[in-house]
């Protein structure tokens, strides 16, 4: 592989774009190469405007570019606070579990619902266990893998689950829309739709916008199942 | 030690409404979430930390150049500037005891106002960040007044006192009218009590006019000052202080 020139996009009707290598950011260019697609971008050959040496007091040092012709320390402080962070653990029969970190205030979190294809499953997270170890405190909440916990039943995932879908065809109803009727909009349209529904609905997205659109068109599709 | 008032002034910022719930990670995060721009967070947050930066502090920033946040912030998405305005009140606290202490003090016979350094023009009540938050908090009736360098508003009918207008809490002009306020109903500085966590603003200035002064380190502890008649890190604490001059 050579290095790349341009990349082009190639539309459904035949139509192209195309940006140089070159202007594409950084990270952009990464995420290609690691598709395969290209070969990595080259190590920066010419020298930045600065950089910042740091130095700690053990030795260790690191370097930050930074590509403006004058700089000059402004401030350096030292924010310290305890942080509370959710950590939710899933088991999907993988070799390893799948781990999501919560910000939001994890300690107000206290349902779960998993959604997919069978049916939903429901947990309560309540305040269970208290640990501590050093200078960090973890207050478990669920915790499957502990032989002294007893978790509550999982078969409110289908009730709580009917509530959101009761909630989203009542809105589809004000907005004359039915099930069917949007399955079949093109992408487009569907995604303005889903955008208000989700607005409606007060379902927002953790991470990605497309995690809300996309439990939607599952939602969606489980209406349709049901009205059969 | 306790004392004997007829009127309590009680500073806003990380006094009365206490801040520690405000953080960025909610508040513009809760904004990129509702507008449907979650993969932004990251990057919003880190450009308000740079106005933060820029102007010496988020309640500079806030305060005075909103626009900025608009621009710098949310690329001048209207909508996410209007829920950000939400979102700052929605996590900002009452300290704890607040309205017992303010209970206590109406039942003492002691007149309570808030005195804010707001910078702001003021508009009807409910519109402007201090009677925005006691309205919400249910702290309104408590009050009388809110006097700050816009006016003094009147929490009965809402009228504005433009006598305040100009004046600061930090130049000592402020207290000057509220002393000449006061003298008129028959209180006198030494009848008079501010509570607030700024020694420069709160603090000093206010005792040299001869009120007594409380400095609240709840929140924030500025360290110490003669200027200080007491110091108290629980609002509840002002029950063993503080009692009405004719009970």
């Amino acid at each position: 592989m050579t290095v790349p020139k341009r990349l082009i996009i190639e539309f459904e009707d035949g139509s192209k774009k195309a940006i140089e290598f070159s202007q594409l950011a950084r990270p952009v260019w990464l995420e290609l190469s690691r598709l395969e697609l290209c070969l990595p971008p080259p190590p920066i050959s010419e020298s930045l405007k600065n950089y910042l040496l740091l130095r700690w007091k053990n030795g260790w040092q690191e370097v930050i570019g930074v590509d403006k012709n004058s700089v000059d320390l402004l401030r350096y402080y030292i924010l310290e606070r305890t942080e509370e962070v959710g950590r939710i653990v899933l088991n999907a029969n993988e070799d390893y579990p799948i781990l999501l970190t919560v910000n939001r205030l994890p300690k107000e979190l206290n349902r779960l619902m998993i959604v997919g294809g069978g049916n939903a499953k429901g947990y309560h997270l309540d305040p269970n266990v208290k640990k501590e170890e050093g200078g960090k405190i973890e207050h478990v909440e669920y915790d499957k893998a502990d032989r002294y916990f007893q978790p509550q039943p999982e078969g409110q995932g289908e009730v709580w689950l009917t509530e959101v879908i009761e909630t989203l065809k009542n809105e589809l109803s004000q907005k004359g829309l039915s099930a069917e009727k949007l399955l079949n909009e093109d992408p487009i349209n569907r995604v303005k739709e889903y955008k208000d529904l989700a607005k409606a609905i007060s379902l927002r997205a953790t991470e990605k916008q497309e995690d809300v659109y996309g439990l939607i068109q599952l939602m969606i599709e489980k209406m349709v199942a049901r009205n059969r | 030690m306790s004392i004997e008032v007829k009127w309590a002034g009680f500073d806003f910022g990380q006094c009365l409404m206490d801040p520690s719930g405000l953080r960025n990670y909610l508040v513009i995060g809760d904004v990129c979430k509702e507008i449907g721009e979650p993969e932004r967070i990251v990057e919003r947050i880190h450009r308000y930390r740079v106005l933060k930066e820029k102007y010496g502090g988020y309640g500079a920033t806030k305060e005075g150049h909103r626009d900025e946040i608009l621009k710098y912030v949310f690329e001048n998405n209207a909508e996410a500037m209007e829920i950000f305005g939400v979102k700052e009140q929605e996590y900002l606290k009452v300290p704890e005891g607040t309205e017992e202490v303010l209970q206590y003090l109406r039942d003492h016979g002691v007149e309570r106002a808030v005195v804010a350094e707001l910078k702001k023009t003021l508009g009807p009540i409910g519109t402007d960040n201090v009677t925005r938050f006691l309205e919400k908090n249910n702290l309104l009736n408590y009050f009388d007044q809110v006097i700050t360098p816009q006016g003094c508003v009147e929490l009965r009918d809402g009228s504005v006192d433009l006598r305040y207008k100009g004046k600061t809490k930090e130049a000592g002009t402020l207290y000057d009218e509220l002393a000449k306020d006061l003298s008129k109903r028959g209180i006198n500085p030494t009848d008079a009590v501010m509570i607030g966590d700024k020694l420069s603003t709160d603090i000093t200035p206010a005792k040299k006019r001869g009120f007594y002064t409380i400095q609240y380190t709840g929140y924030i502890d500025y360290g110490r000052s003669e200027d200080a008649d007491f110091v108290i890190s629980s609002f509840l604490e002002l029950k063993d202080i503080v009692r009405g001059i004719n009970r």
